[in-house]
């Protein structure tokens, strides 16, 4: 093995490993971002401060400050952006398609919907009203998933109808969204409509649990499925040749996609772009192999919500501006950056 | 070693596309399909391996059913190519690696990593190893997709229409590889090809579809031009060019 070292698997490994650093350092970095976040704010608390309070030594307001309000916002953010991303990733290899991901499947249309329906026509107010709403919106996100399923097995739909029946299905939902909202209140309407805008502030530490157990569960099928994933890329018959079992992934990968997508978007409302974003973003800097690419796409999902939520907390002030606005509307220009930087293909 | 096909039919939408369609086939040969376009060649091939999975008949590799297994032990045996080769954007190494993919249970191994740096360099496409498979030519593409089967280690190999995008010094390169390969590895090879002169050329057995069934299978020395002429509906004139088999189409407007 001594001309190993020169040969095109040393170089390969070698390239797989400085992946793995900066992979290290992206994690890093997620987590100085977090102690910068949990430092600032309304209330301004000193690193010292913040040390203390995570590990417990703080008391009155500081522990408040960090445990019970930055803390569970911060997590959900990195939580969700960290899911999001997964889910864009599934979405976009298994339908082949660079423009998977839950909004342009309709499940977060499908969501916002069922929030709808539990704001205005079950009229929310009562103790539990989050807890209904939540749900509510949930099971449109799954409605919508189930319709794209049914369709795309039924009738075994080509990866390009996938996409466009996710298109209409969310124009469909967002015309019942509006359907509800003529016939409601002004109190209501805005109340349904300021759902849709996404926040991570939402959730306490039970949410953040629940959502952080199914996206575990998921980023572990990701992981497990690594290698099915690239095969996918070369095709589904390709893929068939090599032992794949195509139908049966995609059908496990859309549902864990949508499961995640539709706990986040529940929870947290409509985050809109951060599935697309994420993976693009990733794809840029470790290519397609999904060993790499589910790990990077994840963390660089993770920082882009925590950063958005942070910039709109720090930055434009006033406590707290939900994130949802600001990952559509600073996400859409670095997307379109990305399409004309690499407008070769 | 012997591949033996029998009673092979499929149907979309109770169409029949391939009807009881068998061949054998020895190790070291290449079996050429011939037909015209909607013949049932694509078809055929990817029954072989249940990529489609076919409504009768039996595949038997050493004795082996591969009808009956599942599709890592099928990818273990036998290797396929299909026609419409997707852009890829993974490298050339991970392209190739991914042909370990059914020998690999939860991570690659050192032995994984040899296989395919001993193949990038027997077939020269070492200089690309970092590349993204889709920066490549198409001929270096082909050439990375059956680099992919060859990690497989296969004992079958399944060509749809392996040259139909490449130029004719590519069509003789490619051709050239995988023949060399069959022969060299003791492997049998089943390939679809419009090509007639190439499938002469490469090709030591021809099954000759006509109405998704088989209409001769045949050695080629005993092809005639009245064979060719029902199966693909235009007169022909088979000549010796240097000891080459050559087909001259006659076809007048």
């Amino acid at each position: 093995m001594s001309c190993y070292l020169n040969s095109t698997t040393a170089k390969y490994h070698q390239q797989f490993r400085q992946k793995r650093i900066l992979f290290i350092l992206l994690i890093t970095i997620t987590f100085l971002l977090g102690i910068y976040a949990v430092c600032k704010g309304a209330y301004q608390l000193s690193p010292l401060h913040v040390v203390h309070g995570l590990i417990g030594k703080a008391q009155g307001n500081p522990h408040l400050v960090v445990w019970n309000i930055r803390m569970p916002r911060i997590v959900a953010a990195i939580v969700a952006g960290w899911g999001l991303a997964l889910s864009g990733i599934v979405l976009q290899t298994l339908l082949r398609n660079p423009l998977g991901s839950p909004s342009t499947l309709g499940i977060s249309q499908g969501a916002a919907f069922g929030a709808a329906i539990g704001i205005i026509l079950f009229n929310s107010g009562s103790a539990y009203s989050l807890y209904s709403v939540t749900l509510l919106a949930f099971l449109g996100a799954m409605a919508a998933t189930v319709v794209i399923l049914l369709l795309a097995k039924a009738k075994s739909l080509s990866s390009e109808a996938i996409i466009l029946s996710g298109v209409a299905l969310s124009s469909l939902f967002t015309s019942g969204t509006f359907l509800i909202q003529y016939f409601a209140t002004e109190t209501q309407v805005a109340a349904a409509l300021f759902w849709t805008f996404g926040d991570v502030a939402r959730s306490g530490w039970k949410e953040i649990g629940m959502m952080t157990a199914v996206i575990f569960i998921a980023s572990i099928w990701g992981t497990y499925h690594r290698w099915n994933l690239n095969a996918m890329l070369s095709g589904e018959e390709t893929a068939k040749g090599l032992g794949v079992s195509v139908e049966s992934l995609r059908l496990q990968g859309m549902i864990f996609a949508a499961l995640v997508s539709a706990i986040i978007t529940a929870f947290h409302g409509v985050i809109a772009f951060l599935g697309l974003l994420a993976p693009h973003i990733a794809k840029r800097i470790v290519g397609a192999d999904h060993r790499l690419l589910i790990p990077f796409s994840c963390v660089i999902g993770a920082i882009l919500l925590l950063l958005a939520d942070t910039m709109g907390r720090v930055l434009i002030g006033s406590g707290s501006m939900p994130v949802g606005i600001l990952t559509s509307f600073m996400g859409a220009p670095m997307f379109l950056y990305l399409l004309m930087q690499g407008g070769k293909r | 070693m012997m591949l033996s096909v029998a009673g092979i039919e499929f149907s979309y939408n109770r169409h029949p596309v391939v009807k009881d369609i068998g061949f054998q086939l020895d190790s070291g040969m290449i079996l050429g399909i011939l037909g015209v376009n909607g013949a049932g060649k694509s078809t055929l091939l990817k029954c072989l391996n249940k990529v489609l999975a076919p409504r009768k008949g039996s595949v038997i590799l050493n004795h082996e059913e591969i009808l009956a297994m599942k599709g890592t032990e099928i990818a273990k045996r036998m290797a396929y190519m299909p026609q419409k080769y997707s852009e890829d954007s993974l490298t050339v190494f991970d392209a190739v690696l991914l042909g370990r993919k059914p020998h690999i249970r939860w991570a690659t191994t050192a032995k994984d990593f040899q296989i395919v740096e001993n193949i990038l360099i027997s077939m020269n496409l070492d200089a690309f190893a970092l590349r993204p498979v889709n920066s490549l030519s198409g001929g270096e593409m082909q050439k990375v997709v059956i680099a992919r089967a060859l990690a497989q280690n296969p004992k079958v190999l399944l060509l749809d229409e392996p040259t139909s995008n490449l130029d004719v010094k590519n069509q003789f390169e490619v051709m050239g590889m995988i023949r060399r390969i069959v022969k060299e590895r003791e492997l049998s090879a089943v390939v679809s090809i419009h090509d007639l002169n190439l499938a002469f050329r490469f090709a030591d057995i021809f099954l000759m579809m006509k109405h998704h069934q088989v209409y001769r299978l045949i050695h080629k020395k005993d092809v005639s031009p009245e064979m060719i002429r029902d199966v693909y509906g235009i007169e022909v004139s088979l000549t010796e060019i240097k000891g080459h088999m050559v087909v001259v189409p006659l076809y007048e407007e």
